[in-house]
């Protein structure tokens, strides 16, 4: 495989070095084309996506539902492709992401770039053709936050990025409800609310421990402009926030005490993991003196409690 | 990191058969996505072959 030196490569700012890049996508394994589509996180969103589906009103031929499934995983897949196209230097940076297809010299940028630019036009068409208008409109919305107003915007501009970028990550549990009743209500904009709440408490604990990547590539995470023990207050904060609008669907009557109960021994699990972070031993710059032990442990627990929350809400619709 | 004639040989046909199964399944499922509109608006089905319904 031949490589070239890819100076146009830098999106964010003069500090950012060259990185190596395949001149051609004919040696590109079939694997890298997957990786670029982050199927960890495609995983969360198709879950989120199919609970808003299940506890909708209402119901969905099955095929149209897998359908829908099928656009908002394609849709996120898109938003990886082009979010590793567009971070592509600071990814060469960081121990995490260095050995992605792009960075890694795996695959052309361009390349990339297509490949989420079609995935993201061919999941909104098929979405409005096959679902509805609504359902294509909240998935289109949601790929242009994730790409224009997280990526390209927030995330090398402010602390505060993981905060508003994190509506990108809640929308899939809109698009399902929206999928089935072709309109939005109060219930799928909660549910957005609960998403939007646990992903900062859910991506500090990783940043305290991941700091050195950020720092190195220049994303200012809150843990790298303000510090540790400011990380840890908000992570506290956010979870305090989270453990009351996860109660919600229950106070409105919209779930019943399978939920209740699953909700309050999940809200009480994560408020103990965070005062854990909060209560870290740390020396006085807030460097933690256990490896972070507590945000380890925190931010596994956060992926737990989404995954049990949304299952317990679509047990308690199908138990009801 | 040179790739052997067999390597590349076998990365495109992967890349092939992957495509192929995409497209096949893309197929289908819009195949599937027919019929069910059609079941669900048969009026549609109807008003095209048939011409404007009467009452």
């Amino acid at each position: 495989m031949s490589l070239a030196l890819d100076t146009t490569a830098a999106t964010g700012g003069d500090a950012s070095p060259p990185v190596f890049v395949a001149t051609t996508a004919q040696e590109t394994d079939i694997r890298d084309w997957i990786a670029l589509l982050k199927p960890r996180v495609m995983s969360l969103v198709v879950f989120t996506g199919a609970i808003g589906m299940l506890v909708a009103p209402g119901g969905i031929n099955p095929i149209l539902g897998i359908t829908a499934v099928l656009c908002i995983a394609v849709g996120a897949g898109a938003c990886g492709a082009i979010n590793m196209w567009f971070d592509r230097d600071i990814d060469a940076l960081m121990r995490r992401t260095r050995n992605r297809p792009i960075p890694a010299g795996r695959m052309p940028p361009r390349a990339a770039l297509g490949f989420g630019i079609t995935l993201a036009t061919a999941s909104v068409l098929l979405m409005y053709v096959a679902i509805n208008a609504v359902a294509a409109s909240v998935l289109a919305l949601s790929i242009v936050f994730y790409v224009f107003v997280y990526t390209m915007w927030l995330k090398r501009r402010t602390p505060q990025n993981i905060v508003i970028g994190g509506a990108a990550g809640a929308f899939p549990a809109v698009i399902g409800w929206a999928a089935v009743t072709g309109s939005v209500s109060l219930v799928p904009l909660v549910l957005f609310a609960i998403v939007f709440f646990w992903t900062p408490p859910h991506f500090w604990s990783l940043a305290l421990y991941a700091n050195e990547d950020y720092t190195r590539a220049g994303v200012p995470m809150l843990p790298v402009v303000a510090g540790a023990r400011e990380t840890r207050r908000h992570i506290m904060l956010y979870t305090v926030v989270l453990a009351a609008v996860s109660l919600v669907p229950w106070a409105i009557g919209f779930s019943g005490p399978v939920y209740g109960v699953t909700v309050l021994a999940l809200d009480m699990g994560f408020l103990i993991s965070a005062w854990r972070v909060l209560r870290d031993r740390q020396d006085p710059t807030g460097v933690s003196l256990t490896n972070d032990a507590p945000a380890r442990a925190a931010f596994r627990f956060s992926l737990a409690y989404l995954f049990l929350l949304f299952a317990a809400l679509a047990v308690d619709r199908l138990v009801a | 990191m040179a790739l052997s004639p067999e390597e590349l040989s076998r990365r495109r046909r992967g890349r092939n058969w992957a495509l192929i199964l995409v497209l096949a399944a893309f197929a289908g499922l819009f195949f599937a996505i027919s019929i069910v509109k059609l079941a669900q608006h048969p009026d549609l089905f109807t008003t095209s072959l048939d011409g404007p319904q009467q009452h």
